[in-house]
């Protein structure tokens, strides 16, 4: 919220209001030449604060009086705008980090902001101004949907002023499926992304709210999504919402980087390869590494490390990466980073470009706690997810409140009755006999999986009071599965006492798509094979039993039909679990057995 | 764990798993695992692997039939092609209507369709509406002889068992026209009427009310009363590769005429039929040449 009504003042300042309305002007112009000019308004300002405009109706151009209009069929909306314009005057000056981002399940444009990193020279501040007849269509057509965040955009666009995407704001386009366009690189200082493709980071509080159909409608249009981590001194401009579909308007987003500053990401939008051929390998490498510390440190091993083996997924959880340079820091070329949803981001993905995946986001974690990042690779029908549990547990958690949230989530996560892989340091020693243990392995019964990882992965000299060392090794890098035919490699490197975990899924392979020939049957009978062949007959003369096959094909045309083989892999996990059921019975049983002899032979001696 | 399998698989496929046939229930099994998968229409040839599915088709076809060929090599007894040769006959066999409809009855109309692509469901369609018509055609063909289509099997490679892509392990499966089917059918009611006491006594294959248990049970007898007449029993049997293939005709009409003789037109049907047959073979669609 400070970092909102920060914004809202610098612009409702006599002189910001001139500099939005050139900025305005600007931001138009630059959309159709993509983007040559630079924005002048951010000159006045001071490095670090960016402003945005709104673009306004022409119809109905926007009041500059505080005064906002009524708008129909919603009082929640107007009692909120008149304790606004207060606020606005007094809030001071800060900024913050937001890292700007669509959430792939409802398409929402989303941003996070941080507070923690005010002081921080690098830190930047994104705001995004949006078109504001869609937020009061959407507003209109279904004012049940209306919520306090809602209300708070609808009272800044009632205004005519800037909208900021925080935490409170993501509402309004939650309602609304946002692609952006790619204006080309073509100069340095340009960079331009599409929003759909990003992560998203938004409040939980929404999706919640969002109903479950609405993930499956969206989730062919969802493309791959690495980060899109904004660098500093970055402004949005030339924002439009396109009405062609009221359900789905389009959002154009340009980025504006400073000349001095070239990030190291790339941002392939669009570019991803749909036929990734990974059925021909038959194999999908993972890789899951707890790099102790900060992974900025070690990069360079990481980047010769997947140089050599080209992994496919490789999750690394004590990352560390706190600020964008930091994320931007860790890229490796061909590879897309994910990185988690919490607020200290301790684990991230890299995914080798090609490879069309989805990001499952937790239904269950409301507060963005977990380390946990899913993935769902639709192609082969696999789900990976990769966790990390710390030691250092988030305020008001207990340690078996954050395990059985994390593990509840992970069963959340794998509900699709798919082939799936989980992985990553559970803290927990399966070496050693305990209670924890035992709820993890009555966890992964239940959920139909099982652990693969034998060998100890954690090995280290640990200082004792006395003022000597022992030697400790534990096994609490995890990786479960319901698939068949894993291979692990445990590698040790210098850099961490946990080992480098590598697991090949052997996957097998979806069914052949195969076209047959058929007739469509639906209009044929004795009757119209008569009418026709007589009607035949009429016209040429031939023997009648020369037309029957003209007849037919004109009766019952061949139509070709694409049949999908069954693929294997569906329903192993269902046999593997009946069969534990079946040993398990069968254990009981001969228990039983020896018991009701004993008494028979109480009960009838002889 | 069948019961179990059973709701998990109406779950996903909602297919016929709950009909009573335990056969196509571990079909449906055995396809959800992977393992009734059909064959990837890819053959090795001498260390080489063909996917193309003509090149697979036409190397199929010269297997099936060098393979006959070469078994008919080591026939000794010459052929005579003059008996083998059929002569349009003077008196030749006709049908009437009655012929007709019994060969109807006979018919299954799910039969898969030759190189015409028309199913028999709709040549017994065409012919119960124009008797006169099949009549005619099956009268001509009678007289005069089959034309070139009828000839030509549409020859589809099935997997016996083993590996898919060696060429031996697959059994050719012949399919003739439809309308061809209906006229054997009618021909064979005319060969049964004709030679209905010539059949052999130790014959049980393609004879009415006759399988292999009567087979078996023919043979327990004649080997139980040799034994209670306290002779010696000795079973020897043998197996003949190939053998409608190496079926001969000018031998075959003249061990027929020789116990009954038959009429003129029946020679020249049968003759006929077994003259210059051909194949072709079909895979998924696209299909050889014959030969």
């Amino acid at each position: 919220m400070d970092n909102q009504d920060n914004v809202l003042n610098v612009t409702s300042s006599a002189t910001s209001r001139k500099t939005a309305r050139m900025a305005r002007l600007d931001g138009q112009t630059t959309s159709k030449d993509s983007g040559k000019q630079r924005p002048t308004q951010t000159r006045s300002l001071e490095p670090g604060l960016i402003q945005t405009v709104m673009k306004r109706d022409r119809e109905r151009p926007t009041s500059t009086s505080r005064e906002p209009k009524r708008q129909r069929g919603n009082s929640r909306v107007t009692s909120e705008l008149t304790s606004r314009p207060r606020t606005l005057e007094t809030g001071s000056q800060t900024s913050g980090r937001t890292i700007l981002g669509v959430d792939l399940r409802t398409n929402a444009i989303g941003a996070m902001n941080d507070p923690g990193a005010m002081n921080d020279p690098e830190a930047m501040n994104v705001t995004v101004a949006t078109h504001r007849n869609t937020n009061q269509d959407i507003a209109r057509r279904d004012p049940g949907i209306t919520t306090d965040h809602h209300q708070d955009t609808i009272a800044h666009h009632q205004r005519g002023k800037i909208m900021t995407l925080t935490n409170t704001t993501v509402t309004t386009t939650t309602r609304v499926r946002c692609k952006a366009q790619v204006n080309g690189v073509k100069k340095s200082n340009l960079l331009s992304l599409s929003l759909t493709q990003s992560q998203g980071l938004m409040s939980q509080g929404m999706l919640e709210k969002e109903p479950d159909h609405r993930t499956r409608t969206t989730a062919d249009t969802v493309m791959p999504a690495p980060l899109v981590a904004l660098g500093p001194n970055t402004s949005i401009k030339g924002v439009e919402l396109k009405k062609s579909d009221v359900r789905a308007p389009r959002i154009n987003v340009s980025v504006h980087y400073p000349a001095k500053i070239k990030p190291g990401v790339d941002l392939p939008m669009n570019t991803y390869i749909k036929k990734f051929d990974l059925c021909a390998n038959k194999k999908f490498d993972l890789i899951f590494w707890n790099v102790v510390g900060r992974l900025m440190n070690k990069i360079d091993f990481l980047k010769d490390y997947m140089n050599k083996n080209k992994p496919c997924i490789v999750f690394i959880s004590e990352a560390e990466l706190k600020t964008v340079d930091q994320v931007l820091a860790c890229s490796i070329p061909d590879y897309n980073i994910e990185i988690s949803l919490t607020k200290t981001i301790r684990t991230c993905v890299y995914i080798k470009k090609g490879i069309f995946y989805k990001r499952l986001l937790n239904r269950l974690d409301q507060g963005n706690d977990l380390e946990l990042i899913g993935l769902e690779i639709p192609h082969i029908r696999h789900q990976i997810a990769g966790f990390y549990k710390p030691f250092k547990l988030p305020s008001g958690y207990t340690k078996p409140t954050y395990k059985n949230k994390l593990l509840n989530s992970l069963a959340d996560l794998l509900n699709g009755t798919r082939s799936v892989s989980l992985g990553g340091d559970m803290n927990i020693d399966l070496s050693k006999k305990s209670h924890e243990t035992d709820d993890l392995t009555n966890w992964l019964i239940n959920n139909g999986l099982q652990q693969i990882v034998k060998k100890n992965t954690r090995h280290r000299l640990a200082d004792l009071a006395n003022g000597k060392t022992r030697f400790e090794t534990s096994l609490i890098d995890h990786v479960y599965t319901n698939t068949v035919g894993n291979k692990i490699r445990l590698e040790n490197t210098g850099l961490s006492d946990h080992d480098i975990v590598s697991v090949t899924t052997s996957l097998l392979q979806p069914g052949k798509i195969l076209k047959r020939e058929v007739r469509d049957w639906a209009k044929y009978d004795i009757s119209t094979l008569e009418n026709k062949i007589n009607y035949l007959y009429n016209e040429d003369r031939l023997p009648r039993f020369q037309l029957v096959s003209q007849a037919l094909d004109e009766i019952a045309p061949f139509r070709v039909i694409k049949t999908r083989e069954n693929g294997g892999s569906i329903i192993i996990t269902k046999i593997e679990k009946s069969k534990r059921k079946e040993i398990d019975n069968l254990k009981s049983s001969k228990r039983q057995e020896i018991k009701i002899t004993y008494l028979k032979h109480d009960a009838y001696p002889r | 764990m069948k019961a179990e399998l059973k709701v998990e698989i109406r779950r996903i496929t909602q297919l016929k798993a709950t009909s009573s046939n335990s056969k196509s229930f571990w079909n449906l099994v055995g396809g959800l695992l992977g393992k009734n998968r059909s064959s990837d229409n890819a053959l090795e040839i001498s260390g080489e692997i063909i996917t193309d599915k003509l090149k697979t088709g036409i190397t199929a076809r010269d297997f099936f039939v060098n393979k006959v060929l070469s078994l008919a090599k080591l026939d000794t007894f010459p052929i005579d092609i003059n008996k083998c040769k059929p002569i349009p006959p003077k008196q030749p066999l006709t049908f009437n209507k009655t012929d007709l409809e019994r060969a109807l009855k006979a018919t299954k109309s799910k039969k898969c369709f030759g190189i015409d692509k028309l199913p028999l469901r709709v040549v017994k369609d065409f012919a119960s509406i124009y008797i006169q018509d099949t009549l005619n055609l099956f009268n001509n063909i009678a007289a005069k002889g089959m034309p070139e289509d009828w000839r030509t099997a549409r020859v589809l490679p099935l997997l016996k068992k083993g590996n898919r892509l060696d060429i031996n392990n697959y059994r050719p499966i012949s399919n003739l026209v439809s309308f061809g089917k209906l006229y054997e059918k009618l021909v064979l009611n005319k060969i049964e009427d004709e030679t209905l006491d010539m059949e052999g006594q130790w014959q049980h294959g393609f004879r009415r009310n006759h399988s292999t248990l009567t087979a078996c049970l023919q043979l327990q007898s004649y080997i139980a009363a040799g034994i209670n007449a306290r002779k010696i029993v000795a079973v020897y049997s043998i197996d003949l590769s190939a053998a409608f293939d190496l079926l001969r005709a000018d031998i075959l009409i003249e061990d027929l005429n020789k116990r009954k003789k038959l009429s003129e037109g029946l020679n020249f049907i049968i003759l006929d039929f077994l003259w210059k047959r051909k194949s072709l073979v079909d895979v998924d669609g696209i299909r050889t040449t014959p030969d």
